[in-house]
């Protein structure tokens, strides 16, 4: 509250005044008593508009004119989309960066109020996520994904066509979440994940087929890692995606993919299992690659420095359901050392931050030098501790100076759910089906 | 603490007398009498006697600190006239008294909440300036709000 009288007096101060400009700003209407006019003290009137439901003070600036033109003032209604929703601040820089899918510096700017207003009328969009290990559904206007579906699982066999399995894959996921496909449009992030050896081309036809077979009002197509950056609330950077068998390094520059990703074939699947490889010669058995994975969720963590970790006592436990209690010692800091050097799963490729640093080289040449300075980790793995702190230290070691100055590892807050945050933003856009869905009928 | 006793002057030239330590409640106030000890009587050129005299009630209440929130909202309660409230609020801005403050906007909003157009313009005695025409365009316009 007190942030907002500052705010006020720093509008009244900025000459803010819509009407009336005597030394106390007041908002002047004609009174019903003849021939006076009504004098309300502007501070107070703005606090008192802060503090209305958005609902109300829509209602109210129907009152008279001059309460209209205060009403109507997009700072306000900025506030209420930064204050009305725990995912404000994403859904005020949706509204601010990514209107329209192409940057259009001439486009006409709705005033707030108008955006407000369209956003709550939206349906909003069934987001539909499948990565290569898990997919994640749910309604834009949820605040995470309602389902999670192993992606390999639902599939099905490779005996049957493509197209057929496809299809019985998305209409598995409309039954699942009980809606009726008709109803609202549908974000699908690429590449669709749902099988390797299939061309990706061939993939998004099939799907496109089946969806208007379900008679899908319309869709929208965005690659996974700008949404990931989105998701960060970022229109550029270099964004590192930890996904289930490979990690993708792609430099986006206004979100447009620029200058080649890096694909290195390590995902998380590569980290569990080494967990469970290591636990094994302790002769400690983990039933599962999933009570692993769980494992690996909960006690594994980065180094910052790999050796002199050895010398401390890293010993934890965590009970996983009806299994029992596991005691990690060394493992959870040589699980995620994986990333760094792959060899230890014995996996013969090359480690995340020479990826990294690889694709930093390749982008030096860019006119704007600071862009690709900013790095953001997204992905269930990209959520060990100390990841972003280390990976910043490596690319330090790596760079030369003149490269490593000012880098900056920015850790993932929705890890496996970054994509479909991202594209939940899109899906909520009050422009979300005039500029971000196929025109037409898919 | 010696109970020393400040004077503060409303709009129309009234004088309310109250004591400082009591007073310094007042956020303004209190960087007054920090800054010159303000012996003199401090002008409060945007508050009329009336509002000043509730403000003297509110900054005069002895209560213990865990009732204090029940009070502020209950001493708003009492006054659920919007004009009063509106100017308690510009007083309290004015004098940095951040709990009425708060208390006095938030009994605002919660009234204009429940209150139709109508009775907003009732209430603030404000004149309608639009045709019925114009009324309705707006109504259709933000028709989720309505």
């Amino acid at each position: 509250m007190s942030k907002l009288v500052k705010r006020v007096r720093d509008w009244v101060s900025n000459g803010w005044i819509p009407i009336g400009s005597t030394s106390d700003q007041t908002v002047v209407c004609s009174s019903s008593a003849a021939g006076e006019v009504h004098r309300l003290p502007l501070d107070v009137f703005m606090l008192i508009l802060h503090l209305l439901q958005p609902k109300d003070a829509a209602r109210v600036s129907a009152v008279c004119k001059s309460w209209k033109l205060i009403v109507f003032q997009d700072a306000l209604w900025m506030y209420y989309l930064k204050n009305n929703h725990p995912h404000g601040l994403s859904d005020l820089f949706a509204e601010t960066k990514l209107r329209s899918r192409r940057a259009n510096p001439h486009r006409q700017m709705l005033p707030f109020m108008h955006i407000f207003g369209q956003r709550q009328q939206s349906p909003g969009a069934i987001i539909i996520d499948a990565g290569v290990g898990y997919c994640k559904i749910g309604w834009s206007k949820y605040d995470s994904p309602s389902l999670r579906l192993a992606t390999f699982v639902e599939f099905g066999d490779d005996e049957f066509p493509l197209d057929d399995r496809v299809h019985h894959f998305i209409e598995t996921i409309f039954n699942s979440m009980h809606v009726n496909p008709s109803k609202q449009p549908v974000i699908l992030t690429t590449p669709i994940g749902l099988h390797s050896g299939v061309e990706a081309s061939e993939m998004e036809l099939a799907v496109f087929g089946s969806l208007v077979s379900l008679r899908v009002p319309t869709a929208c197509l965005v690659k996974q890692p700008t949404l990931a950056l989105f998701a960060s609330r970022r229109t550029s950077g270099i964004l590192v995606n930890i996904g289930f068998r490979e990690t993708q390094v792609v430099p986006i520059v206004n979100t447009y993919t620029r200058y080649g990703a890096i694909t290195t074939k390590v995902g998380g699947l590569h980290l569990t299992r080494y967990l469970r490889r290591q636990l094994r010669v302790r002769n400690v058995e983990v039933p599962s690659l999933y009570t692993a994975r769980t494992l690996k969720e909960n006690l594994c963590y980065v180094a910052l420095d790999y050796w002199a970790e050895f010398h401390k006592d890293t010993e934890a436990s965590y009970k996983v359901g009806s299994e029992g209690l596991y005691t990690l010692k060394q493992e959870r800091f040589r699980t995620g050392e994986v990333l760094f050097k792959p060899q230890l799963a014995g996996r013969n490729v090359k480690g995340l931050h020479q990826a990294v640093a690889r694709c930093i080289d390749h982008c030096k040449y860019s006119t704007d030098r600071s862009w690709y300075k900013t790095i953001i980790l997204a992905g269930g793995t990209a959520k060990l501790p100390g990841l972003a702190e280390r990976l910043e230290m490596e690319l330090r070691d790596l760079l030369p100076p003149s490269l490593s100055r000012g880098i900056r590892v920015i850790p993932s807050p929705y890890g496996a759910d970054a994509a479909w945050h991202g594209a939940k933003m899109i899906g909520n856009l009050s422009s979300f089906r005039k500029s971000w869905c196929l025109s037409g009928e898919v | 603490m010696s109970k020393k006793t400040l004077t503060l002057m409303s709009k129309d030239k009234q004088l309310f007398n109250i004591e400082e330590h009591l007073a310094v409640q007042s956020v303004t106030i209190r960087n007054m009498v920090k800054e010159d000890g303000a012996s003199s009587v401090i002008p409060l050129p945007r508050v009329d006697s009336e509002t000043l005299a509730l403000v003297i009630e509110y900054l005069n209440r002895q209560q213990a600190p865990e009732e204090d929130e029940d009070y502020v909202k209950k001493f708003v309660d009492e006054r659920g006239e919007i004009p009063t409230l509106l100017e308690l609020a510009q007083a309290a801005l004015d004098l940095d008294i951040k709990k009425l403050m708060d208390a006095a906007c938030m009994k605002v909003a919660d009234l204009i909440k429940d209150f139709t157009l109508e009775e907003v313009r009732e209430a603030l005695r404000i004149e309608n300036d639009r045709t019925p025409e114009e009324e309705k365009a707006i109504r259709d316009e933000f028709q989720w709000a309505f």
